[in-house]
């Protein structure tokens, strides 16, 4: 039976490394805590108690990760028609790039996606949605820079509608969740959309300010799932478990690079594998 | 900047400055407050196992002098140790000098705010009465051309950039010579978004650098980065000469601990931040003056 020392070791040391791996410092104790729960009177074997607690561990991880595992979105998508997903964040995450990955990818299972230019306000926003949409060969709804941009999403629902497309995938600004203007202009895209699902990115670099992103973006627009991008940047992983203890919705995607196939599905096995390996 | 990191620090403070004597226990308690609120501002583990060393050294092993007590004492050291990671002293930002343009090169991490922190100082040194001028040369995300033409033409500074070229070394030679022929005497290249284990970016940014001969390249880094900001800022230093840092995103709820990290394993000091999307929300940066604030002091 473990004692109290022994887990207050095994936790502490699993506390800095999931740290050192970007988990945010409120996540990283609240899963102390679960483990301590999880560890505390549990029957290992003394020859073997190293193992035996990483092997608690992990399960403990993986029964927080497993559930976040998304259904595949070409199948998702077939439940509206079209289906509308607006994809929102704070600057830089990643999302016009994302648009075009899922465009590239919902088109290579046979879909047809229709692309929103919603980002009427970033310099060079529109160029850069339109310049992917031209090369994964889709099409964009654009009214320009300055437009409304919930009438740019209602202007491309209603394409879909009439002109038979399965998806819409609408390009929102980037924008600080400080900022409760621009919360409530990103509240009306949705509402206008009639969105199915608000996908937010995330940055996989993104220290404690994950935190925030996911609370202030969940209680002032709602989110259903979540796309961790620049997976690929040497990380750990620990933005997901990060979201897993804050907002618990499924993460459809990790990006991992800067092309149109770097997109893969979230598998919770790699990332649990990821962050206990050894520093 | 770092509000709230000020805020962290001062709540371990103001828990020390109400216990009636420091003892063990208080030592210990101080010291782990302290380390959470550097955590959760993002300042690196190895930083903060480090700093936290050298308080709980001080506290337990140094007498403090004559007419301070031992909690005065403790927030000193504290102090001395935030300053340290702060970078010390204050910086001006680089001008021409003698007569020859400056050249300014600006890289970082994807999405970081490099674009917009060109148009930024080109606003910055224009309201100064110089002549800056804007090169593109990220030939790597689409639409990189269009944002900073866009954004020259907003606040009227001439721009060299060419949508069709895919040579990103090249795009920087010419367009720091064609301005500086144009009479531009503040010359400043925006280059693509990378990171470490991106190699051939890695390279072509080494080539750009080589090719600009800057007289100062600036890493912009975004407040919101958490604990790879050391392995990023590495890479950074170890191919490119980080002479000065550029923190943007502070509008956002971060407290910079990543960027404070970033200053010191890159020896950079932070010369401006950011603190919103408008081409004003830019400002220099002071550490004195903030570490001075920093403890209420
Ligand atoms: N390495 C890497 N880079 C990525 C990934 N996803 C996006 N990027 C890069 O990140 C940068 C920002 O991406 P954007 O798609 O413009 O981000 P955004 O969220 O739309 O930005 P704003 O609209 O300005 O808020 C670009 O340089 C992208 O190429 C990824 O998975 N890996
Ligand atoms: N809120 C906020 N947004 C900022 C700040 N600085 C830049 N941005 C935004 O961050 C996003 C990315 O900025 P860019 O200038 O495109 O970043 P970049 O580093 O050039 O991106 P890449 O070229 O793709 O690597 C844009 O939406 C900017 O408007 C800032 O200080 N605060
Ligand atoms: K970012
Ligand atoms: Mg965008
Ligand atoms: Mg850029």
């Amino acid at each position: 039976e473990l004692g109290e020392g022994e887990v207050s070791e095994a936790l502490e040391d699993l506390k800095w490394r999931l740290i050192e791996g970007e988990v945010a410092i409120d996540a990283a104790e609240g899963l102390e805590a679960a483990l301590r729960d999880a560890l505390l009177g549990a029957k290992v074997r003394r020859s073997h108690q190293e193992e035996d607690v990483e092997a608690r561990i992990r399960e403990v991880l993986l029964s927080w990760l497993r559930p976040l595992e998304a259904a595949p979105l070409e199948n998702v998508v077939q439940s509206k028609r079209p289906y509308v997903m607006v994809f929102l964040g704070v600057n830089g995450g990643g999302k016009t790039t994302t648009v075009a990955k899922v465009a590239h990818s919902l088109k290579g299972s046979g879909l047809r996606p229709l692309l929103a230019a919603a980002d009427t306000f970033r310099a060079g926003a529109i160029e850069q949605l339109s310049l992917h949409a031209q090369r994964v060969g889709v099409e964009v709804v654009s009214q320009g820079y300055g437009a409304d941009p919930a009438a740019v999403a209602r202007d491309a629902v209603e394409r879909a509608m009439s002109r038979h497309y399965d998806v819409v995938l609408i390009d929102t600004a980037g924008r600080m969740y400080t900022k409760s203007r621009l919360m409530d202009e990103l509240r009306k895209i949705v509402e206008v959309a009639g969105a199915h699902e608000r996908v937010m990115i995330v940055d996989a670099l993104t220290g404690n300010d994950s935190v925030s992103q996911a609370k202030e973006f969940d209680r002032e627009v709602g989110v259903d799932s979540v796309i961790v991008t620049k997976a690929d940047a040497d990380v750990r992983g620990g933005v997901i478990l990060t979201l897993a203890y804050e907002l618990r919705r499924p993460i459809r995607y990790l990006g991992m690079g800067q092309d149109y196939g770097d997109l893969v599905p979230f598998r919770a096995d790699e990332v649990v594998d990821s962050l206990l390996r050894p520093a | 900047m770092l509000e709230s990191l000020r805020e962290g620090l001062r709540g371990a403070v103001d828990k020390l400055l109400g216990r009636s004597l420091v003892d063990e226990k208080a030592i210990r308690d101080f010291v782990r407050d302290v380390q959470r609120a550097l955590l959760q501002a993002d300042v690196n583990v190895k930083l903060v196992l480090e700093l936290s060393k050298r308080l709980e050294d001080a506290l337990r092993n140094e007498r403090p002098p004559p007419g301070i007590s031992m909690k005065e004492h403790a927030i000193y050291v504290l102090y001395n140790e935030i300053v340290k990671i702060l970078g010390g002293e204050d910086v001006k930002p680089p001008t021409p000098q003698g007569g020859r343009p400056l050249r300014i090169m600006l890289v970082g991490l994807q999405g970081s705010g490099k674009t917009t922190t060109a148009a930024k100082l080109a606003l910055y040194y224009r309201d100064r009465k110089f002549r800056p001028g804007l090169v593109a040369a990220d030939t790597y995300r689409p639409g990189a051309y269009d944002q900073l033409r866009q954004l020259a033409e907003r606040i009227g500074v001439p721009f060299y950039g060419d949508p069709r070229e895919r040579d990103a070394i090249k795009l920087a030679r010419d367009g720091s010579e064609r301005l500086v022929a144009e009479g531009a005497d503040v010359i400043i290249v925006d280059t693509a978004g990378r990171h470490k284990n991106e190699a051939e970016l890695m390279e072509e940014m080494r080539e750009i650098e080589r090719v600009v001969s800057p007289d100062m390249t600036f890493l912009v880094v975004d407040a919101t980065i958490g604990q790879q900001a050391e392995r990023q800022a590495r890479a950074f230093a170890e191919t490119t000469k980080v002479g000065g840092l550029i923190v943007t995103k502070l509008d956002s709820s971060a407290k910079g601990g990543g960027a404070l990290t970033t200053a010191a394993v890159t020896g950079a000091k932070v010369y401006f931040t950011a603190s919103g999307e408008a081409l004003e929300d830019f400002e220099e940066y002071s550490p004195k003056r903030f570490a001075e604030r920093l403890l209420g002091m």
